[in-house]
């Protein structure tokens, strides 16, 4: 199954974390938020436009909690599609 | 033998799966998830962050916010007046004659007067934690992040910005919680040009005087101005001397719960007492030498005094501006505290009471200035308290001045802009 | 006898309400962290005759060397040795929290957990077995409703209860890596195990850290004559 950017999930998608291309604290930090390797990340909300850049931020739960970011990080996390 | 070859390149992911790994094993043993439920936060979270229909329920709320801020605390206004007037009055009985003007007027008057400005800025703060303990607030930011990314702020900026429109003192403590040093030190230097509950006073004095049934849009239009000169000033910083990408926006959206009664209070309570702590002292100690400064030489006109010399000595560098060395001695007290202007004009025109205050202010200016002045007490050097906490929280001298010099050019700038629009109108 | 008590926990769990009841108001102290701008909250407070001096730590959501409030936590919790740390949990996320709990564990910090937010997590659909939680974690749990004042009475007795007993069981490390990672972390405790930095700071936190290139560790262990040995380890 091909590893997509979490930034192309459509709301209420749910994907597994591949991996996270990014600098180190970037990495830990989103690691301390939940989202580590295998974690399963469900789209609550999307501001995204075609535009690619920070096209607008996202919220997703993952481990229980709703987390928002931007999308310059979205399209750093690597996820595989689940089905629901 | 070696980390790397047991760790690979990036040995802190590998230790944290591997904690992770382990929460997993023992939550499989002690917790067992129901079916998912579809929670209050789900329904609300469907409109609030809505791209589209998040944004009238922001602006709803805000508004809703503020109103309630300042409606609520009217009453209370009304009673701190009245209370510091009474004591005023009494101490005209004091046997020493400068004991009894330093006292009545000096400090029960000066301080009185400042002082019922408490209740808005303490509302304000308790319509904030209202918000923030109900978990909209998060969101709010969330909603603002998009917009702030392309001014070349942080969605994490808002919170601050927003507690500015009480007092920029907690407004800059707030600041802690943004993550990148550049951010940060952009939010710090233009949370100043936000409109504090300080200010207020001096628009209404003006407002009321020259503006009649225009004044709540001219009181309006300072909010305004603020903003958007905090909103320039920024993206200027972020082009030129803070160069650089915002750091990297993530936030947690805590779900919604009802705020409690008593953890607002709690919240505001916060808030409020850094600003009666740090302000407090300063209002005080201004209120005293504002007295001191405009009471001495004993017995001299105002002109004469010391706060008649400082103004007159530099009045020249504000006549561009209609400016005279009225205005100018009650800007520098205003240094003290915003609020300390009214007061400092009451003295100078040696009347009291507002509606006095304003008759004589429209007797000697015309309406430009008025405007030109709201401005430049918007926009110019904030107040030493506010200084002291830059200082604080950048923790550096070079930015802290940085903050004076650019406030008060800017102020300069925009009332000469003023001036020049306002007297091209034919309004001079 | 007063015993310091640290609370620590992520931010929106309730920390602040747990603060505000254990200290009244006006019992509370504000001040600043030396040197930082890091706000620092504390307040004696009194249960069945014990006195606790409550320390609020900074709600974060790590303890890595990257954030200040982060390391202003983390060195508290090493340096000063505060008898009891409550971690304050929110039981309807309590996956992530309970990271956490392990890094306060690989601190060797005496832990006493406040599953707080119980209330929440029961509307969510959970059923969490706190006995066999407590019995895996080697430490105390006391599930809490703090906004409703649930479950206080028994959190502090636990924490008087947890203070008595400091330093009096050894406690075992909760979190193995695997053979080959351990080892290694054996490796560098026995470099290490007798000199200055041993005493000062747990051996075991200190090898797990180094392996991560944290870099306020790195700086501690610069003055230390073992530095080119460990340094050889872990590059």
């Amino acid at each position: 199954m091909m590893e997509i950017p979490l930034a192309m999930l459509p709301v209420g998608a749910k994907g597994k974390i591949t991996r996270i291309r990014g600098g180190r604290g970037l990495v830990r930090r989103l690691s301390d938020m939940g989202f580590t390797h295998d974690a399963e990340v469900t789209v609550v909300c999307s501001h995204s436009s075609p535009n690619p850049g920070h096209g607008g931020p996202l919220v997703v739960e993952v481990k229980d909690s709703r987390i928002a970011f931007g999308r310059g990080i979205a399209v750093k996390i690597m996820v595989q599609e689940v089905d629901n | 033998m070696k980390a790397k070859e047991v760790l690979g390149d990036d040995p802190e992911i590998v230790l944290a799966d591997k904690r992770y790994d382990l929460v997993s094993n023992i939550l499989a043993t002690s917790l067992v998830k129901g079916a998912k439920k579809w929670t209050i936060t789900d329904m609300l979270d469907k409109v609030f962050i809505h791209k589209f229909l998040g944004i009238p329920v922001f602006i709803a709320l805000f508004w809703a916010m503020f109103r309630f801020a300042y409606d609520a605390s009217a009453p209370f206004m009304e009673i701190i007046g009245f209370f510091f007037e009474s004591l005023a009055e009494a101490s005209a009985g004091i046997p020493n004659e400068v004991l009894a003007s330093l006292i009545g007027d000096g400090i029960f008057g000066g301080l009185g007067f400042i002082l019922t400005f408490i209740p808005p800025i303490f509302f304000l703060f308790f319509g904030i934690a209202i918000l923030e303990d109900s978990g909209y607030l998060a969101r709010a930011a969330f909603i603002m992040d998009r917009i702030m990314f392309k001014l070349g702020l942080h969605g994490r900026s808002f919170i601050p910005m927003l507690l500015g429109f009480g007092c920029n003192i907690p407004a800059m403590m707030a600041t802690r919680s943004i993550e990148g040093e550049k951010d940060r030190l952009i939010t710090l230097l233009v949370n100043p040009f936000i409109s504090c509950g300080a200010r207020l006073p001096v628009y209404i004095l003006i407002a009321g005087a020259f503006f009649g049934s225009m004044a709540t849009t001219a009181i309006w239009s300072m909010y305004f101005l603020g903003i958007v000169v905090a909103i320039l000033l920024a993206l200027l910083l972020r082009k030129t001397l803070l160069k650089g990408e915002p750091a990297p926006f993530i936030m947690e959206l805590p779900l919604y719960k009802a705020p409690t009664f008593y953890g607002s209070v709690i919240h505001m309570w916060e808030r409020g007492v850094q600003f009666l702590k740090k302000a407090g002292t300063y209002l005080l100690a201004g209120a005293i030498m504002l007295w001191f400064l405009s009471t001495f030489p004993w017995g001299a006109e105002v002109e004469l005094s010391y706060t008649g010399q400082i103004g007159q000595a530099l009045a020249p560098l504000f006549a561009p501006l209609g400016f005279d060395w009225r205005i100018v001695a009650s800007l520098v007290f205003a240094l003290l505290a915003k609020e300390i202007a009214v007061e400092a004009l009451g003295i100078i025109y040696a009347v009291e009471g507002e509606t006095a205050i304003a008759g004589a202010l429209v007797a000697s200016y015309n309406p430009v200035i008025g405007f030109t002045l709201m401005a430049f007490t918007l926009l110019y050097i904030p107040c030493v308290a506010t200084i002291g906490t830059m200082k604080k929280e950048s923790g550096s001298w070079k930015w802290t001045i940085f903050q004076l010099v650019l406030t008060l050019v800017v102020a300069y700038v925009v009332g000469l802009v003023i001036t020049g629009i306002g007297t091209a109108l034919g309004y001079a | 006898m007063v015993y310091t008590v640290a609370l620590i926990g992520n931010p929106n769990v309730g920390k602040s309400v747990i603060f505000n009841n254990l200290v009244p108001g006006a019992r509370q102290h504000v001040g600043n962290w030396p040197g930082k701008t890091v706000e620092k909250k504390e307040g004696k407070c009194v249960h069945k005759g014990t006195e606790l001096k409550i320390v609020d730590l900074p709600g974060t959501y790590s303890l890595t060397a990257r954030a200040v409030d982060e390391l202003v936590s983390r060195n508290y919790i090493v340096e000063e040795k505060p008898d009891v740390v409550v971690h304050i949990i929110d039981a309807s996320n309590i996956e992530r929290n309970l990271y956490f709990t392990f890094l306060l564990l690989e601190l060797e910090a005496n832990v006493v957990v406040a599953l707080n937010m119980f209330d929440v997590a029961k509307e969510k659909g959970y059923t969490i077995d706190v006995k066999q939680l407590s019995k895996q974690l080697g430490v105390p749990v006391v599930p809490t409703v703090a906004t409703a004042n649930e479950g206080l009475d028994k959190l502090k007795d636990e924490i008087v209860y947890a203070a008595q007993k400091k330093g009096l069981v050894k406690v075992k490390p909760v979190i193995t890596y695997g053979q080959k990672i351990e080892d290694v972390i054996d490796s560098i405790v026995d470099i290490i195990k007798d000199g200055m930095l041993a005493q000062k700071y747990p051996p075991r936190w200190l090898a797990i850290k180094l392996l991560e290139n944290d870099k306020d560790v790195l700086e501690k262990i610069k003055g230390s004559r073992h530095h080119r040995e460990l340094m050889e380890v872990i590059s």
